[in-house]
Protein backbone atom coordinates (compact mmCIF):
# COMPACT_ATOMS: atom_id res chain seq x y z
CA UNK A 1 0.00 0.00 0.00
CA UNK A 2 1.41 3.15 -0.96
CA UNK A 3 2.49 5.61 2.19
CA UNK A 4 0.49 8.35 1.88
CA UNK A 5 3.18 10.83 3.18
CA UNK A 6 6.22 9.69 0.40
CA UNK A 7 7.86 12.60 -0.87
CA UNK A 8 8.00 12.94 -4.30
CA UNK A 9 11.67 12.93 -4.33
CA UNK A 10 14.00 10.33 -3.13
CA UNK A 11 17.19 10.12 -3.26
CA UNK A 12 18.89 7.04 -2.17
CA UNK A 13 22.71 7.40 -1.45
CA UNK A 14 25.06 4.58 -1.87
CA UNK A 15 28.88 4.84 -0.65
CA UNK A 16 30.81 2.27 -2.98
CA UNK A 17 34.80 2.03 -3.38
CA UNK A 18 34.84 3.57 -6.43
CA UNK A 19 32.50 6.52 -5.39
CA UNK A 20 28.65 7.97 -4.53
CA UNK A 21 26.23 7.09 -6.49
CA UNK A 22 22.52 9.21 -5.63
CA UNK A 23 19.47 7.34 -7.10
CA UNK A 24 16.75 9.22 -7.46
CA UNK A 25 12.90 7.93 -7.93
CA UNK A 26 9.89 10.12 -7.97
CA UNK A 27 9.87 13.94 -9.73
CA UNK A 28 12.32 16.47 -9.56
CA UNK A 29 10.82 19.92 -10.11
CA UNK A 30 10.68 23.50 -8.36
CA UNK A 31 9.44 21.55 -5.30
CA UNK A 32 12.54 19.04 -4.87
CA UNK A 33 15.35 20.29 -7.18
CA UNK A 34 16.35 22.10 -3.48
CA UNK A 35 16.61 18.80 -1.88
CA UNK A 36 18.78 17.50 -4.49
CA UNK A 37 20.88 20.34 -4.43
CA UNK A 38 21.63 19.83 -0.95
CA UNK A 39 22.50 16.66 -1.05
CA UNK A 40 24.91 17.29 -3.59
CA UNK A 41 26.47 20.06 -2.07
CA UNK A 42 26.49 18.01 1.12
CA UNK A 43 29.22 15.10 -0.96
CA UNK A 44 30.76 17.74 -2.66
CA UNK A 45 32.13 19.77 0.46
CA UNK A 46 32.94 16.43 2.62
CA UNK A 47 35.69 13.85 1.83
CA UNK A 48 36.94 13.84 -1.45
CA UNK A 49 37.53 14.47 -4.44
CA UNK A 50 36.16 11.36 -5.66
CA UNK A 51 33.19 10.74 -8.10
CA UNK A 52 29.62 11.56 -7.70
CA UNK A 53 26.93 9.64 -9.75
CA UNK A 54 23.27 10.62 -10.31
CA UNK A 55 21.10 7.44 -11.44
CA UNK A 56 18.40 9.09 -13.29
CA UNK A 57 16.39 5.41 -13.75
CA UNK A 58 13.71 6.50 -11.39
CA UNK A 59 12.95 9.72 -12.40
CA UNK A 60 8.94 10.26 -13.49
CA UNK A 61 9.61 13.90 -13.99
CA UNK A 62 12.33 16.82 -14.49
CA UNK A 63 12.00 19.98 -15.60
CA UNK A 64 14.67 22.68 -16.11
CA UNK A 65 14.87 23.25 -12.43
CA UNK A 66 16.17 19.56 -12.09
CA UNK A 67 18.14 20.35 -15.27
CA UNK A 68 19.79 23.66 -13.32
CA UNK A 69 20.55 21.56 -10.01
CA UNK A 70 22.63 18.77 -12.53
CA UNK A 71 24.29 21.93 -14.08
CA UNK A 72 25.27 22.69 -10.64
CA UNK A 73 26.37 19.64 -9.40
CA UNK A 74 28.76 19.64 -12.58
CA UNK A 75 30.08 22.96 -12.24
CA UNK A 76 30.65 22.45 -8.28
CA UNK A 77 32.33 18.77 -9.19
CA UNK A 78 34.27 20.48 -11.36
CA UNK A 79 35.63 23.17 -9.52
CA UNK A 80 36.29 20.27 -6.67
CA UNK A 81 38.30 18.04 -8.56
CA UNK A 82 35.56 14.73 -8.20
CA UNK A 83 34.44 13.49 -11.55
CA UNK A 84 30.47 13.31 -11.91
CA UNK A 85 28.04 11.44 -14.47
CA UNK A 86 24.46 10.38 -15.05
CA UNK A 87 23.32 7.29 -15.27
CA UNK A 88 20.06 5.74 -17.03
CA UNK A 89 18.34 8.55 -17.97
CA UNK A 90 14.80 7.62 -19.67
CA UNK A 91 14.25 8.92 -23.25
CA UNK A 92 12.14 12.19 -21.94
CA UNK A 93 14.70 12.81 -19.84
CA UNK A 94 17.82 12.52 -22.54
CA UNK A 95 15.78 14.56 -25.01
CA UNK A 96 15.69 17.55 -22.49
CA UNK A 97 19.59 16.63 -22.16
CA UNK A 98 20.30 16.57 -25.30
CA UNK A 99 18.04 20.05 -25.93
CA UNK A 100 19.66 21.96 -23.59
CA UNK A 101 23.07 20.54 -24.44
CA UNK A 102 23.99 19.00 -21.41
CA UNK A 103 25.39 15.97 -23.29
CA UNK A 104 28.04 17.76 -24.52
CA UNK A 105 29.31 18.50 -21.21
CA UNK A 106 28.76 15.23 -18.61
CA UNK A 107 28.91 12.05 -19.20
CA UNK A 108 26.19 9.75 -19.44
CA UNK A 109 26.28 6.24 -18.90
CA UNK A 110 22.87 4.12 -20.30
CA UNK B 1 -16.40 29.14 -26.90
CA UNK B 2 -17.47 27.76 -29.92
CA UNK B 3 -20.83 26.04 -29.79
CA UNK B 4 -20.79 22.82 -29.03
CA UNK B 5 -17.40 22.93 -27.51
CA UNK B 6 -16.31 21.14 -24.56
CA UNK B 7 -16.36 23.83 -21.33
CA UNK B 8 -12.22 24.63 -19.91
CA UNK B 9 -11.20 22.87 -17.01
CA UNK B 10 -10.66 24.85 -14.20
CA UNK B 11 -8.30 24.71 -11.73
CA UNK B 12 -7.38 26.93 -8.77
CA UNK B 13 -4.35 25.75 -6.37
CA UNK B 14 -2.07 27.74 -4.03
CA UNK B 15 0.96 29.69 -5.88
CA UNK B 16 3.32 26.97 -4.44
CA UNK B 17 5.73 25.18 -6.02
CA UNK B 18 4.25 21.97 -4.20
CA UNK B 19 1.34 22.15 -6.16
CA UNK B 20 2.64 21.75 -9.65
CA UNK B 21 2.25 18.28 -9.63
CA UNK B 22 -1.26 19.36 -9.38
CA UNK B 23 -1.07 21.24 -12.99
CA UNK B 24 0.70 18.81 -14.32
CA UNK B 25 -1.78 15.97 -13.59
CA UNK B 26 -4.73 18.02 -15.31
CA UNK B 27 -2.80 18.12 -18.16
CA UNK B 28 -1.96 14.90 -18.76
CA UNK B 29 -5.29 13.67 -18.03
CA UNK B 30 -7.26 16.25 -20.56
CA UNK B 31 -4.38 15.27 -23.58
CA UNK B 32 -4.89 11.55 -22.43
CA UNK B 33 -8.77 12.08 -23.74
CA UNK B 34 -6.96 13.55 -27.11
CA UNK B 35 -5.15 12.27 -30.50
CA UNK B 36 -1.75 12.76 -28.02
CA UNK B 37 0.66 10.35 -27.90
CA UNK B 38 2.99 8.89 -25.01
CA UNK B 39 5.41 11.56 -25.65
CA UNK B 40 3.36 14.68 -26.24
CA UNK B 41 1.62 13.76 -23.04
CA UNK B 42 4.78 14.07 -21.39
CA UNK B 43 5.95 17.28 -23.37
CA UNK B 44 2.99 18.45 -22.34
CA UNK B 45 3.06 18.08 -18.60
CA UNK B 46 6.86 19.93 -18.82
CA UNK B 47 5.50 22.95 -20.64
CA UNK B 48 2.44 23.64 -18.01
CA UNK B 49 4.76 22.73 -15.59
CA UNK B 50 7.45 25.18 -16.64
CA UNK B 51 4.75 27.78 -17.39
CA UNK B 52 3.24 27.79 -13.84
CA UNK B 53 6.62 27.98 -12.22
CA UNK B 54 7.81 31.02 -14.07
CA UNK B 55 4.82 32.35 -12.88
CA UNK B 56 4.78 31.47 -9.58
CA UNK B 57 8.29 32.68 -9.17
CA UNK B 58 8.78 35.74 -6.26
CA UNK B 59 10.81 37.25 -3.90
CA UNK B 60 7.46 37.03 -1.67
CA UNK B 61 5.67 34.19 -0.09
CA UNK B 62 2.24 35.10 0.11
CA UNK B 63 0.40 32.02 1.64
CA UNK B 64 -2.81 33.15 0.04
CA UNK B 65 -1.92 33.77 -3.27
CA UNK B 66 -3.60 31.54 -5.75
CA UNK B 67 -2.81 29.94 -9.41
CA UNK B 68 -5.73 30.36 -11.50
CA UNK B 69 -5.62 27.40 -14.48
CA UNK B 70 -8.11 27.03 -17.46
CA UNK B 71 -7.36 24.34 -19.73
CA UNK B 72 -9.16 24.10 -23.04
CA UNK B 73 -9.47 21.57 -26.11
CA UNK B 74 -8.53 23.70 -29.27
CA UNK B 75 -8.98 21.65 -32.51
CA UNK B 76 -6.90 18.98 -31.89
CA UNK B 77 -4.39 20.71 -29.39
CA UNK B 78 -4.52 21.89 -25.65
CA UNK B 79 -4.35 25.57 -24.68
CA UNK B 80 -3.98 26.41 -21.25
CA UNK B 81 -4.36 29.90 -19.50
CA UNK B 82 -2.55 30.86 -16.20
CA UNK B 83 -2.98 33.64 -13.79
CA UNK B 84 -1.84 34.54 -10.52
CA UNK B 85 -1.32 37.99 -8.26
CA UNK B 86 2.10 36.46 -7.67
CA UNK B 87 5.04 39.58 -9.13
CA UNK B 88 1.73 41.16 -10.47
CA UNK B 89 3.66 44.50 -11.95
CA UNK B 90 7.23 42.89 -13.01
CA UNK B 91 7.88 40.99 -15.86
CA UNK B 92 7.83 37.02 -15.95
CA UNK B 93 11.83 35.96 -15.77
CA UNK B 94 12.48 33.14 -18.05
CA UNK B 95 15.63 31.38 -17.30
CA UNK B 96 17.72 30.39 -20.51
CA UNK B 97 17.35 26.54 -20.03
CA UNK B 98 13.41 27.33 -19.40
CA UNK B 99 13.28 28.89 -22.43
CA UNK B 100 15.26 26.11 -24.08
CA UNK B 101 12.98 23.40 -22.51
CA UNK B 102 9.97 25.32 -23.32
CA UNK B 103 10.47 25.82 -27.02
CA UNK B 104 11.27 21.63 -27.07
CA UNK B 105 7.84 20.91 -25.40
CA UNK B 106 5.25 23.56 -26.46
CA UNK B 107 4.03 24.88 -29.61
CA UNK B 108 3.75 28.53 -27.84
CA UNK B 109 3.98 29.81 -24.75
CA UNK B 110 3.59 33.54 -24.30
CA UNK B 111 4.02 35.51 -20.76
CA UNK B 112 2.22 38.86 -20.19
CA UNK B 113 1.73 41.10 -16.86
CA UNK B 114 -0.13 43.99 -15.98
CA UNK B 115 -0.72 45.80 -12.89
CA UNK B 116 -2.50 43.15 -11.23
CA UNK B 117 -1.65 40.07 -12.72
CA UNK B 118 0.93 37.78 -14.38
CA UNK B 119 -0.39 35.55 -16.86
CA UNK B 120 1.00 32.75 -19.95
CA UNK B 121 -1.07 31.36 -22.28
CA UNK B 122 0.11 27.99 -23.80
CA UNK B 123 -0.22 25.72 -26.69
CA UNK B 124 0.52 22.62 -27.15
CA UNK B 125 -0.99 20.09 -30.77
CA UNK B 126 -0.10 16.45 -30.77
CA UNK B 127 2.59 16.09 -33.21
CA UNK B 128 4.57 12.49 -32.66
CA UNK B 129 3.78 8.43 -33.10
CA UNK B 130 4.81 6.77 -29.96
CA UNK B 131 7.65 4.82 -31.01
Amino acid sequence: MANETDAPLSITRDDAPDGVVLSLAGELDPHTAPDLQDVVEAILAGDGPGALALDLGGLTFVDSSGLRVIIAAKQGADERGWSFELRSPSDTVQRLLDVTGLTDHITIRS
Amino acid sequence: MAPGAAPPVRLSIPAQARYLRVARLTAAALAGDLDFSVDDIEDLRVAVDEACAVLIAGDGDDPEAVLELAYAVDGQGVVIEGSTTVGAGRAPEVHVVTAEVLAMTADACDFATDAEHRSFTLRKEPRGQDA
